[in-house]
């Protein structure tokens, strides 16, 4: 198991070198996993709010114009500076960002109305203490509206995929099932009041893969791991869909709206 | 006034050589490196990362500085502030130590 500096300091070197990837990103920018949360926070327009491990920004920009204000926090000084950049394009004036650990906020107790945290936990060092630290900043009946990629439920495909995702990415840290994110979140002090089931948009495993920074033999380790998934594994879980000598596929995604209590 | 601003005075210069005198938030002065201001409302927000102290805003340090137990200093680059316990600087290591969980 890495250490906390060793892992924060794999998500840095990451997400360092792929500011303009993410910000180019569909995946990230489109699917149905920014529709969901922003169907979930409904906002009133009167929220605080903070967006955690936003990246480039995505959800922040969509939900700038719906809420008071948003601050949007990111591990990677790399990835705030794009955002910022980005919000300057797009006149965003409601925004202000930091760079910040999402185990460790820097803001004050019960000093939000909303908090956002979009396809980023799977990448976090400590879930718990990320909860933790939500529950702390939110105000009494403040809303939690998180979405990550997860793994299913049977043991045997949850070590699958995160064998797969680690060997793509070793900044991934591990994708929960959607009844162990119940069970943490609500422990932590949350009231759950509405989870989808959804998922990220359709990729080309070519393009996920990422041949440019993976060698071909971990490129050809994890295709191997795809083919031995049984046909409605691959179908029912990950969507897969052949195509000449690529295959597209989708993750599983989770997404939640709970209730400081 | 929310904690960690500091208000000054600044001269308006206004159409037809006439100037008046405002009060202005600290944040609103300050751009560091010509980039972005602070924001006013992440000022009123911000918190210490390891002992969740406040936070006030050093304009002439370019830090902002806990001033609750642990008292670390934050770094500003690129008009950004970096809220990470790890790139703090702490005024008196030993003192810093005891207070954090």
């Amino acid at each position: 198991m890495q250490n906390k500096k060793t892992i924060h300091s794999t998500v840095r070197n990451q997400f360092s070198q792929h500011a303009d990837y993410y910000a180019q990103s569909s995946v990230h920018a489109k699917g149905d996993t920014l529709n969901a949360l922003l169907d979930f926070a409904d906002p009133k327009g009167t929220e605080q709010t903070l967006d955690i491990a936003t990246g480039t920004g995505f959800t922040a920009f969509a939900l700038a114009p719906k809420v008071a204000h948003v601050v949007a926090t990111d591990l990677t000084p790399e990835m705030v500076e794009k955002a910022v950049e980005l919000a300057q394009q797009q006149a965003i004036k409601n925004i202000a960002f930091s760079v910040a650990a999402a185990e460790a906020l820097p803001f004050a107790d019960a000093s939000l109305d909303l908090v956002t945290c979009r396809l980023a936990p799977h990448h976090f060092q400590d879930v718990r203490a990320f909860l933790s630290e939500v529950h702390r900043v939110l105000r009494t009946d403040g809303l939690f509206c998180m979405n990550d990629s997860v793994s299913p439920e049977s043991e045997k495909l949850r070590a699958w995929q995160n064998r797969v995702e680690r060997l793509r990415d070793n900044s991934h840290v591990y994708g929960y099932p959607p009844s162990q994110w119940d069970a943490m979140i609500t422990d932590a002090g949350f009231s759950l009041e509405k989870t989808a089931h959804t998922r990220n948009a359709q990729m080309s495993f070519l393009w996920w893969v990422r041949p440019e920074k993976n060698p071909p033999e971990v490129v050809q380790e994890i295709r191997d791991a795809f083919a031995q998934l049984s046909p409605d594994e691959a179908r029912e879980h990950y969507t897969v869909q052949p195509e000449g000598d690529d295959f597209y596929f989708s993750w599983p995604t989770y997404t939640v709206k709970a209730r400081r209590r | 006034m929310p904690r960690g601003l500091r208000l000054h005075t600044k001269d308006l210069h206004k159409e037809g050589g006439s100037t008046e005198r405002i009060v202005v938030h600290s944040s609103d002065l300050t751009e560091p490196q010509g980039k972005i201001k602070i924001s006013k409302t992440l000022l009123e927000i911000l918190a210490c990362p390891a002992c969740k102290g406040g936070i006030e805003y050093n304009e002439t340090a370019q830090k902002l500085v806990c001033v609750g137990k642990c008292q670390r200093r934050y770094p500003i680059r690129e008009g950004i502030p970096v809220m990470l316990i790890d790139e703090a600087e702490l005024p008196d290591e030993n003192a810093a130590n005891e207070n954090v969980p």
